[in-house]
């Protein structure tokens, strides 16, 4: 399966590439070594060049190749299943609740015209 | 509906939910987990996926043969049959276009793309759509069913688009199907599709028979209320 868009080439997240300089990125700041918005593979990303200033990481956001995917797959697939069902469900119960009322209407209907056709014609005086 | 029919019914409803019984819980409890790239967990979705869009061709295949009958020879049970496929195909059709962005966004990150795959399906889901609605609000007289009959011919057509846009264009879509079946790993993962195939189809029956069955009641209904108002019967109509 392929995924969507190429990367772009700039952006891509080299693993044989050497991290950033520590200095650029304290690293109490940064103890996880997790990559920072604005800072992709370590690399200078603001147009200023400089790496994880205040400024940058207010005013832009990049993409990052490998970033967490915070989407949870039971979620997913629950949810999938959950609306699956609900439309289902909720198709059958229409079904059933108009068919009802139009047989209980046929019924009423058909009565009243077997009244009628039994009941003897006024006589014109 | 005649004591027959409607025994053969109730068999039907019944062998559908023991069908599905077991299909859940062989797709949760049996069937493996893909790889990663495919979503991982999110891959049983496959399961009800494919055969709810299988399920719409079959009510649009229904929609389009009861159509074309009713274009050569109008009458009620033909307007009913294609009334019934045509909500049928949009049921399946939802089934099918919200399950997949579900998945999607894990395997591809995203919920939609204008793959072709995915916009010829929307596509087919708004032509029934649309002869639902026309069906619905503009009343049922000869010609709004000639109209919704001529839609349902037509609407058809984008099926087969749909079945070999990825071959034709490309896309994101996975093509495990249609390249042969030879994409699922596993006997376990062709057994859950084969159970999923099986379930749809008897719930695809049972539905459109029960609204093909509504359709025609509503038909009766009309015909008695019209027998109704020129008896006089004003007030029970």
């Amino acid at each position: 399966m392929q995924t969507q868009g190429a990367a772009d080439p700039a952006r891509t997240f080299d693993p044989a590439e050497p991290p950033a300089p520590a200095a650029s990125v304290p690293a109490a700041a940064n103890p996880g070594n997790i990559p920072e918005m604005g800072i992709a593979g370590g690399k200078p990303s603001g147009p200023s060049g400089k790496l994880g200033t205040p400024e940058d990481r207010s005013t832009q956001f990049i993409a990052v190749q490998g970033g967490g995917d915070t989407t949870s797959s039971e979620a997913l697939l629950v949810s999938a299943y959950l609306v699956m069902w609900a439309l289902l469900l909720v198709f059958v119960w229409f079904t059933w609740r108009r068919q009802q009322k139009m047989d209980d209407r046929v019924t009423d209907l058909e009565r009243a015209l077997e009244g009628t056709r039994a009941a003897p014609a006024p006589r014109e005086s | 509906m005649q004591s027959r029919s409607k025994l053969i019914f109730q068999v039907l409803l019944a062998a559908t939910a023991a069908v599905f019984f077991y299909l859940i819980y062989f797709i949760f409890i049996r069937a493996p987990i893909a790889q990663l790239q495919a979503g991982g967990l999110t891959q049983k979705i496959f399961y009800f996926h494919v055969p709810s869009g299988y399920a719409m061709y079959l009510s649009g295949a229904v929609c389009f043969v009861a159509s074309a009958i009713y274009l050569a020879r109008p009458t009620d049970k033909s307007d009913a049959w294609a009334k019934a496929g045509a909500e049928c195909a949009v049921l399946f059709g939802m089934m099918l276009l919200t399950s997949g962005p579900l998945w999607a966004k894990k395997a591809w990150g995203v919920y939609w793309t204008w793959d072709p795959r995915l916009t010829t399906s929307l596509l087919s889901l708004l032509v029934y759509a649309a002869i639902v609605m026309l069906r619905a609000f503009a009343g049922g007289g000869h010609a709004e069913r000639k109209f919704a009959a001529a839609l349902g011919v037509l609407g058809t057509v984008n099926l087969p688009i749909i079945h070999y846009s990825v071959k034709k264009w490309g896309g994101n879509h996975p093509t495990v199907i249609t390249s042969g079946g030879g994409g699922l790993g596993h006997p376990d993962m062709k057994f859950a599709l084969g159970m999923g195939f099986f379930a749809m189809t008897l719930l695809a029956v049972a539905l459109i028979w029960c609204r093909a069955r509504t359709a025609m009641l509503d038909s009766r209904l009309a015909r008695l209320q019209e027998q109704a108002l020129a008896s006089g019967l004003t007030n029970e109509v």
